[in-house]
């Protein structure tokens, strides 16, 4: 300090008045959006972890502490363990479906040229397009009765399909939706990976006598392992919280075949007015999406 | 470039026809919205079976649907809250991540570390994890049915923090500590400096919460389902349910619904693609 002549920097005024602006200023420049984090992100999902343990709905005031209460009963509840196995089984299907043809679209358009950059901007386009548009075109396609697709089946000889309104295939076709709204996103994230991978190391795989399966397999699949990975988390924990064709197609029906937790969690709080049980359901859904991504970012780990 | 063998030959064209194959199925469902919402509403089903070229290109067309929609239905006013709702969003969305991005790459201050790894946490938060106790919160505050429901929760986010973090920290530090150094404020260097340099940036991020906004469904069917507040999701989605047998309004809807992002899409897909890749996955 004796170098600013005995003054010390923390005691010159005019140093002093630039340093607490200078913090005002940071201040402004961090404070909206942290806030606006804080209140519509962290204090939710703990409210949800909180709310689990009352019982009776917020809007009458009345709140109760109830424990596990919440969680047992929905374990003890036929419906809530039936919409656990149909998200787990819409989950095991869509997400690995998905992101194989995202990998394999991907590959198709990674290269530069005019066509690839075409048909890159179809695989894309349904990003554009809502899944409630998707969910509402797609219901009105798959109509057993005057949809079209049953006349394209028609055309090559295959019988009129019940689609939603049947058990069995009421899965299928959400799922069907899902990827035709889906894959062209996540292919996205793996063709920014793909065309990170340099020209000199897929030539010198070339020249060394690779074909193209090899290529795939053991040089463009290892160097996009963090595209891949973002993407297997990213997509897991979307379709785990699925609702949206739930609540637009099928309510959960036909016989509960598609009800998935998220639609149930939403009709308990909101027309069950049991939000307490609600709360649990996320809950569990969310420690059950961090769960499933702690074990696929151990598997996926890049090893070097 | 080596010679094609047969094989080569074979295996170009299973490539080309199953992208042409998956372009359809891509393509067809759109394709039907637009040429059933432009047929007269008697001729939507007449050709739905057996599959002919009528079922695909309509004898006649009418905006018939359209003026419909629009004038016996009221549809303008779900589409003007969109419009508003996704334009503060934006606006807002841009300015707000911008600077907290600004901050986390350039501004030196304490707690920083924990301030962004919070950031981080809140970009693995998907809504609808968080939709139905946010709404508690809302309707606590007075909130629900108002546009301002559908707008706050929507500004900040960790996505886009990053997404601007990543772009100025590319640009050099020699260029903040001259500036600095010549005693132009901090928000003199960000609105002068910085901010006219990521205008790529500032274009991906608006993209993807215009988007992210005009096609959310979840949050406004919970905290905005009022006639007067209703966004074009839930207004598309009720007209469905209470006028079942409209189809020449419901496929008018469904094409309003898809055409404003679509036109948006066509043009700039390339700062979507650069908003997707700058995003992800660096760090």
């Amino acid at each position: 300090m004796s170098r600013n002549n005995g003054i010390s920097p923390g005691y010159n005024p005019e140093i002093r008045k630039f340093k607490i602006r200078s913090g005002i200023e940071t201040l402004v420049f961090v404070v909206p959006a942290l806030l606006l984090l804080i209140i519509f992100k962290i204090y939710p999902i703990l409210l949800s972890f909180f709310g689990s343990f009352f019982t009776e709905s917020f809007l009458t005031g009345k709140t109760l502490f109830v424990g596990f209460e919440n969680y047992v009963s929905l374990f003890r509840d036929s419906i809530f363990i039936n919409s656990l196995i149909v998200t787990l089984k819409f989950n095991l299907i869509t997400t690995p479906v998905q992101i194989v043809i995202a990998l394999i679209l991907a590959l198709l358009v990674s290269k530069p040229s005019r066509t690839s950059s075409t048909f890159r901007v179809i695989f894309m386009m349904p990003i554009a397009i809502a899944l409630t548009s998707a969910c509402m075109l797609w219901n009105i396609m798959l109509n057993p009765n005057q949809g079209i697709v049953n006349s394209i089946l028609g055309l090559v000889g295959i019988d009129a399909q019940p689609f939603f309104t049947s058990k069995t295939q009421a899965m299928m076709s959400m799922i069907l939706i899902c990827n035709w709204r889906g894959c062209g996103y996540w292919m996205l994230y793996l063709l920014t990976g793909i065309q990170d991978v340099s020209q000199s190391v897929l030539e010198s795989a070339r020249i060394d006598g690779a074909g193209r399966l090899r290529t795939i397999w053991s040089i463009i699949l290892p160097m996009i392992k963090r595209s891949m990975m973002f993407v297997v988390v990213s997509d897991t924990i979307s379709n785990l919280l699925m609702f949206i064709p739930v609540h637009m197609i099928t309510l959960g029906g036909p016989e509960g075949s598609t009800d998935l937790i998220m639609y149930e969690a939403y009709k308990t709080g909101f027309v069950y007015a049991d939000f307490g049980k609600s709360y649990a359901m996320v809950s569990l859904l969310i420690i059950f999406a961090f769960a499933v991504v702690m074990v696929e970012m151990k598997l996926l780990k890049p090893k070097y | 470039m080596r010679k094609k063998t047969p094989s080569d030959m074979i295996l170009l064209v299973i490539k080309y026809a199953f992208m042409v194959a998956y372009a359809i199925f891509l393509l067809l469902p759109v394709y039907y919205a637009f040429v059933s919402s432009l047929r007269p509403a008697s001729d939507i089903f007449k050709y739905a079976a057996p599959l002919s070229l009528r079922t695909l290109v309509p004898e006649k067309y009418t905006l018939e649907s359209f003026r419909s929609l629009f004038v016996d239905y009221g549809f303008l006013m779900p589409l003007w809250n969109t419009a508003w709702v996704c334009f503060v969003t934006v606006v807002f969305g841009i300015l707000i991540n911008a600077m907290a991005g600004f901050a986390f790459a350039k501004i030196r201050f304490r707690t920083k570390t924990f301030w962004f790894t919070l950031v981080i946490v809140t970009m693995m938060i998907p809504f609808e994890a968080i939709a139905i106790p946010l709404y508690s919160l809302v309707y606590n505050l007075n909130l629900v049915n108002t546009r301002t429901a559908l707008i706050l929760p929507a500004i900040a986010n960790g996505t886009y923090i990053f997404l601007f973090k990543n772009s100025y920290e590319d640009t050099p530090h020699s260029l903040y500590e001259s500036a600095m150094l010549e005693g132009a404020s901090k928000f003199m260097i960000f609105r002068r400096i910085y901010l006219p340099l990521s205008k790529p940036i500032m274009v991906s991020a608006g993209l993807l919460i215009f988007f992210y906004q005009w096609q959310s469904y979840m949050w406004p069917l919970l905290a905005a389902n009022a006639s007067n507040v209703q966004v074009i999701q839930i207004a598309q989605s009720v007209f469905q349910q209470e006028y079942a047998t409209l189809w020449g309004e419901i496929f008018a809807s469904i094409v309003v619904t898809i055409a404003v992002p679509l036109a948006f899409f066509f043009p700039l897909q390339k700062y979507y693609k650069l908003g997707i890749s700058t995003s992800g996955m660096k760090e």
